[in-house]
């Protein structure tokens, strides 16, 4: 059987004008494989020609280019503007961890009531119609001086004490009525509102 | 290559005109490369834009293990890859659009000229066909390479760049193909 040179013969043959002795021999006597290289020759030559034949860019083309390169490295967010890739992640972790701290702050409910300068005599009132009103829940006092927490509260435009975080919520809650004077007028049309 | 790894030890220190020693150095390979691979001169322009970009956010990986070139190269390629799998539809297109011109119009210089596309012979080859014929044909680099920048052996390598050239023969010989007669007139000339 007769066998024909290897690829790597070929490329070894296309690559260099003096070619080892085994492959000239085996050119000289196999028709196929001279055909072959010839062929390859052909091919590479016409794409070689094809590269030189194209007109490259002007000098003025490469200048721009550069320059679009250079603008782009120091536009932020790219080169070594660009956030690195691990600090994505880091800050998402970042944030949650401060969500989640902030909401444990919240359902424990120290956030407001231990605010020192609220005033303990006002934390369990609350005014509703130019009447004082008293909440029944008992409330947790601060430290700190009251007179001057009154001192504070009166000049601060909003304080947010427990008495107006239960106002807000009434008011909020007034549409639907839920006085126990008005509730039984109000039976039929609270169901248009409670909706679960 | 020590003087490349010189200049990329410069930028890295904030030496913003080093990097530029480099993209006056390679801007005129690299934009050939891409421009060949995907056969289209505007988005190889952007490619190779982009491939500069990537090297430089990626010079802080660089390891001063291999030459600059080659790392440079691996970049482009895998770039270009990218873009080709990105771009496939668009690609397959204006594929169909070069082969009409080329066996179909006389004026197909002017035609492609206005598409911006380049009657590149490699671009009908497969990827990997087309990157090993691009990096030693046109570019020059030599088989170890071009090993070491996709990866393979260098007996893979020249195997694949003998197959390539043998499509490249095919559509040589193809009957009315621009190929032949692109052959003939640098024969004649």
């Amino acid at each position: 059987m007769h066998v024909h040179l290897e690829p790597k013969d070929f490329i070894q043959a296309l690559d260099k004008d003096l070619l080892s002795g085994r492959v000239t021999v085996h050119l000289k006597h196999c028709d196929h494989c001279r055909e072959t290289l010839h062929e390859l020759r052909v091919a590479k030559r016409a794409l070689q020609s094809e590269i030189g034949s194209e007109p490259g860019p002007e000098d003025a083309f490469w200048d721009k280019f550069r320059q679009s390169v250079r603008g782009a490295i120091q536009s932020p967010g790219r080169g070594f503007h660009r956030p690195m890739p691990l600090m994505g992640p880091i800050r998402h972790s970042l944030a949650a961890s401060v969500v989640l701290v902030l909401l444990s702050l919240l359902l424990s409910g120290t956030g407001t009531r231990d605010l020192p300068w609220t005033s303990p005599g006002d934390l369990g009132k609350r005014t509703e119609n130019g009447k004082e009103a008293v909440i029944n829940e008992p409330l947790r006092t601060t430290e700190g001086d009251s007179a001057g927490a009154l001192e504070l509260l009166d000049t601060e435009p909003y304080l947010y004490t427990e008495a107006r975080f239960y106002d807000q919520i009434r008011q909020e809650l007034s549409f639907l009525k839920l006085g126990p004077e008005t509730l039984a007028e109000s039976d039929v049309g609270l169901s248009r509102y409670v909706d679960y | 290559m020590d003087q490349d790894h010189e200049i990329v030890r410069r930028t890295l220190r904030g030496d913003l005109s080093a990097f530029d020693e480099l993209v006056n150095k390679y801007q005129r390979p690299i934009y050939a490369l891409c421009v060949h691979f995907i056969a289209h001169r505007e988005d190889g322009r952007d490619l190779a834009q982009e491939v500069f970009l990537k090297a430089f956010e990626g010079l802080k990986n660089f390891r001063y293990q291999s030459s600059f070139r080659t790392w440079l190269y691996r970049i482009a390629i895998n770039a270009c890859i990218n873009f080709s799998k990105s771009r496939q539809r668009e690609y397959l297109r204006l594929s169909a659009a070069r082969r009409q011109m080329t066996y179909t119009f006389s004026d197909t210089v002017e035609q492609a000229q206005n598409l911006q596309i380049v009657q590149s012979l490699a671009a009908q080859l497969p990827a990997k066909q087309r990157t090993a014929i691009i990096l030693r044909l046109e570019q020059g680099l030599s088989y170890d390479e071009i090993s070491e920048i996709t990866g393979q052996t260098v007996s893979t390598v020249k195997t694949t760049v003998f197959y390539g050239l043998q499509k490249i023969k095919k559509l040589v010989h193809k009957p009315g193909g621009m190929a032949v007669r692109h052959l003939k007139h640098s024969e004649s000339s």
